[in-house]
């Protein structure tokens, strides 16, 4: 038996608590410390330091770090299954393929619309794909859409690594290319900061519609048919919404695994199985943890930089197992 | 020492270009016995008459050296000289075969140890007697070293020694052009993502000795060989001139454009300079020009 289940409102305001300090402490750290006291004093250039320079890149990796998680509970809600997230399912994959020929060859599309626009086509193509092989013959499978997202993430992913090997030499971008694939959070300007915050009221305002659909899914296709869900249109309109989740992640922060995998996972056995509250917290979760991980990105090494992908696998990953672990030990 | 008055020590010796690693025998004749860059002793039994050779700055000195005929095949990435282009290739980005290597009857081969499909040709053909002269190109005295080496494995001692004072007494008119006024802090960039994954290169790379003798001071000379740094840590060493290597050199304002850069010091005094990246990353004897453009970015009112 699980142990009792926390409520949402106890559960935000845990992670609020949690996401002010990371906040706080991803201010603080960078290139060089730079105490609170500092960065909200008096002007000057340690103040403008932060303001400038690490704020803006904090607030995206919050972004990409809350659409990854989002995008990973959409997806296991829809599948069923577990291992359900943007990385197996192609969605990230296309995003990367799609960014990749934008960086590779940057004289396709104005440069500052290439790398989030053809990222999203790539995530939207590749999730359509997956859809159509799902819905060939008629019926639904979850099964049939998960196997066909794996193998499509597979053939992406091949062709993003030959589309490196072909074009990577010294006149291009590889090195850049090569990091950025590995997860980096991007800075953006303080105007698209902003744009930040209506996008992830809108994914969260439309994941949340989907809730109700989501939870009576997990009870079958046949049983969310017979409570009067529409099951195709839920699927479709559940995936395309991650798809949309993962291009906007992947154009700020390049590939990063595990965290659309873990956030939901994580808050599945905090909070139970049921999508409305799900959907708030795994964002502010997930937005938590990826601040956290593009601190350590940024400051471990300071001045380099470490990817950040790299970084969510050999910390994620090796908490997740223990996290497994704990709960088989429990129950 | 440091490694420009290494190679200022090497000119002065007269014998700029005295073999770096001993040669056994007398100079002129053969077998020879070389040491190369991976610290391998490389036995030449006569001056080689069929070379296969890969990647560019491997290409460019064989030819520069004026040894185009004996070269029987080369890597598909290189892009100069022009004459090169017409050689055939033996593969390139998807990797080397060492069955078409094989193919073109080699007497010597040219490479580098930078790439793992290279490296597979090194344990083959050295099983099968073939001599495999490796190039290592740590900074930019090693370029000259390169060089003198591969004049001494093709029997091209005297181009070798011609062709490295050349590039000595280049590299010193361009020195002579900025001295006298202080060497500029300076951010190189050798590749970039839009709004991240800035590149730079550290100690270690010849491209930061390359900035010095262009009149430069590497703000990450602290860092070793290529690494990636945060738009904050460029803020916070805040270089007086920025260096930015792309494939196609977009203005400068877009450089300026990228969220925060307006308040650096370079952007602030118009001392963005945005480069063809081209042969300034193929640490060939072209590097005199890369240096030469460095140092026209570094001290403009110099080269006016």
């Amino acid at each position: 038996m699980t142990p009792a289940r926390w409520s949402l409102g106890p559960a935000l305001a845990v992670l609020a608590v949690t996401g002010v300090l990371a906040f706080g402490l991803s201010l603080s750290l960078g290139a060089a410390w730079v105490s609170p006291a500092r960065w909200l004093g008096e002007p000057g250039l340690e103040r403008e330091l932060v303001w400038v320079w690490r704020a803006p890149r904090v607030a995206a990796a919050f972004f990409v770090g809350a659409c990854l998680s989002l995008a990973g509970l959409l997806f296991q809600g829809v599948f069923r299954n577990p291992l359900a997230e943007p990385y197996l399912l192609g969605s990230a994959a296309g995003a990367g393929l799609g960014a990749a020929i934008a960086l590779l060859l940057p004289q396709l599309l104005p440069p500052a619309w290439s790398l989030p626009v053809m990222a999203f086509l790539g995530a939207w193509g590749a999730s359509w794909l997956v859809l159509a092989v799902g819905r060939i013959g008629g019926a639904w499978q979850s099964a049939r859409l998960l196997l066909a997202g794996v193998a499509l993430a597979a053939i992406l992913s091949a062709l993003r690594g030959l589309l490196l090997m072909v074009f990577g030499d010294e006149s291009t971008n590889l090195r850049a290319i090569v990091s950025w694939q590995l997860g980096g959070v991007q800075t953006p300007a303080v105007a698209e900061v902003l744009g930040f915050g209506p996008w992830l009221l809108l994914l969260g305002w439309a994941a949340w519609r989907l809730a109700p659909g989501l939870d009576a899914l997990g009870l079958g296709d046949a049983a969310a048919q017979s409570l009067g869900h529409r099951v195709p249109r839920l699927v479709a309109g559940a995936v395309l919404l991650a798809a949309l989740a993962t291009a906007l992640a992947v154009s700020w922060g390049g590939l990063i695994g595990f965290v659309g995998l873990i956030v939901p996972h994580v808050l599945r056995w905090w909070l139970g199985p049921l999508h409305g509250p799900l959907v708030p917290a795994c964002m502010v979760a997930g937005g938590v943890l990826m601040v956290l991980v593009d601190t350590v990105a940024r400051s471990s090494m300071a001045p380099s930089e470490i990817p950040a992908g790299l970084l969510t696998a050999v910390i994620g990953g090796p908490f997740f197992l223990a996290l497994l672990l704990w709960r088989q030990d429990r129950s | 020492m440091t490694r420009r008055e290494g190679l200022g020590l090497l000119l002065a010796a007269g014998t700029g270009m005295a073999p770096a690693e001993p040669v056994a025998g007398p100079a002129g004749t053969w077998p020879r016995t070389l040491v190369d860059a991976l610290q391998r002793s490389v036995r030449i039994a006569a001056a080689p008459q069929r070379i296969v050779t890969v990647f560019p700055s491997n290409v460019e000195i064989l030819f520069a050296l004026g040894l185009a005929d004996r070269v029987v095949a080369i890597g598909g990435r290189v892009r100069h000289p022009p004459e090169a282009l017409g050689k055939p290739s033996v593969g390139g980005a998807l990797g080397y075969s060492p069955e078409a290597v094989a193919a073109y009857r080699p007497d010597l081969l040219v490479l580098t140890p930078s790439h793992q499909t290279a490296l597979g040709l090194v344990e083959p053909f050295t099983r099968a007697g073939v001599p495999v002269l490796m190039l290592a190109h740590p900074d930019l005295p090693s370029v000259l070293r390169n060089i003198s080496l591969v004049g001494q494995a093709t029997g091209a001692e005297a181009q070798a020694k011609r062709l490295g004072g050349q590039m000595l007494q280049q590299l010193e008119a361009v020195r002579a052009r900025w001295q006298g006024v202080p060497p500029r802090s300076v951010y190189l960039e050798t590749a970039a993502a839009e709004r991240g994954a800035f590149q730079t290169i550290g100690r270690g790379h010849y491209a930061d000795d390359a900035l010095a003798w262009a009149g430069g001071r590497n703000v990450f000379s602290d860092l070793d060989g290529s690494q990636q740094v945060s738009a904050e840590a460029i803020a916070v060493r805040d270089p007086e001139v920025i260096i930015s290597l792309q494939a196609v050199p977009k203005p400068a304002a877009s450089i300026a454009a990228r969220p925060g850069w307006q308040r650096l010091r370079a952007v602030r005094e118009g001392r963005v300079v945005v480069l063809e990246r081209g042969h300034k990353l193929i640490p060939g004897p072209r590097q005199f020009e890369a240096v030469l453009d460095y140092a026209r970015a570094l001290h403009p009112e110099r080269f006016a």
